[in-house]
């Protein structure tokens, strides 16, 4: 029987100007107390360790449930998005405009294809 | 344990396994085709706005999540439960009403020639009634006025509203499209989650079948 845990955690966003601008117009934008948002907008001159910290906050804040990052992004905090193995939040990779969804580079599949190693079946 | 049961549950979970990751494929094939659909009417509204005209110019200073997600745990795996607030829509369009309905009842009171003072009367009589009421539960009104403030900020408006009152169509149909994505994302959350409780499972039943076959060599 499911058992009710906590209520109401959020969705954020890492992801271009488009990606955010969708997701926010879909309603999952919040501007919490301190100003801090649930979304980052990742432009030409951010800096990928901005984005590395961004990710970690978000990780650490008990707010958030999943974190959508478009793939591309993900690719350049990689070992981060690796790292992470607790369920929640939930970290899902999603194309962006001009970057499509590679499934070989998604961190959940690698990992359930990591399952099966030759040396198992012996 | 003994290790035919361990080997049949193996088996169990390959197979519940290649079928989570159908669904997974499935429902991140849905996903991707709301993405690319939402990303073309942004492109439209892109078009019909101005360069600038759709972008994080125009997110609101202050925001509030209409959309929440609910968590529970069902046999051992997390599951992401989406809730969605739908915008109070008189919050939003609530300039433009109040001044229809001035001028409608300046309209009225123009065309009514005698009427007018039976109406005046009426409605006199009803202000006091209502100032009675109001003076009558002026405690309670209080925490009323307060509740109703928290629950109707200028924050829990529709994100259209960012980018002005006459939106284009195709923003209209990018947000639908969003939203779709967004309901989306949770069944892929679910998912993964299954398969990650799965893959755990299936890691400690192989420990396990390893160590039932040292034991009987």
């Amino acid at each position: 029987m499911a058992r009710m845990m906590k209520a109401g955690k959020l969705i954020s966003v890492i992801g271009d100007e488009d990606t955010c601008t969708g997701f926010l117009l879909g309603g999952i934008g919040e501007m919490n107390k301190e100003r801090k948002p649930n979304f980052l907008v990742v432009e030409k001159d951010t800096s990928v360790s901005e984005i590395e910290e961004t990710f970690k906050n978000f990780l650490q804040r008990p707010d958030v449930a999943v974190i959508l990052i478009n793939q591309n992004i993900a690719e350049l905090i990689r070992h981060v998005i690796d790292a992470h193995t607790n369920p929640i939040p939930a970290v899902l990779e999603i194309p962006s405009k001009d970057h499509p969804y590679d499934a070989s580079k998604d961190s959940i599949l690698r990992r359930a294809r990591g399952m099966f190693n030759p040396e198992d079946f012996r | 344990m003994e290790l035919k049961t361990v080997c049949e549950r193996l088996d169990e979970l390959v197979v519940e396994l290649f079928d989570k990751l159908e669904d997974l494929t499935a429902a991140r094939k849905r996903m991707d085709d709301h993405l690319k659909q939402g990303f073309f009417n942004l492109a439209k509204a892109r078009y019909s706005l101005g360069v600038k005209g759709v972008g994080q110019i125009q997110y609101a200073a202050i925001m509030d999540p209409l959309v929440h997600v609910h968590l529970s745990e069902e046999d051992g795996c997390n599951k992401f439960n989406l809730d969605r607030i739908i915008p109070n829509k008189s919050s939003s369009g609530a300039v433009k009403k109040v001044s229809f309905d001035d001028q409608e009842s300046k309209v009225r009171r123009r065309h009514t020639g005698r009427g007018d003072e039976e109406n005046d009367e009426q409605k006199e009589r009803s202000d006091e009634r209502e100032e009675d009421e109001e003076v009558a539960q002026l405690s309670s009104g209080v925490e009323e006025l307060e509740l109703r403030q928290v629950a109707n900020p200028h924050s829990l408006q529709d994100p259209l509203r960012w980018f002005g009152i006459l939106v284009p169509p195709c923003l209209r149909h990018g947000q639908h499209s969003f939203s779709q994505v967004i309901a989306q994302s949770c069944q892929v959350a679910n998912l993964q989650s299954q398969i990650d409780q799965l893959r755990l499972e299936y890691r400690q039943l192989l420990r396990q079948k390893q160590q039932l076959v040292q034991q009987s060599a």
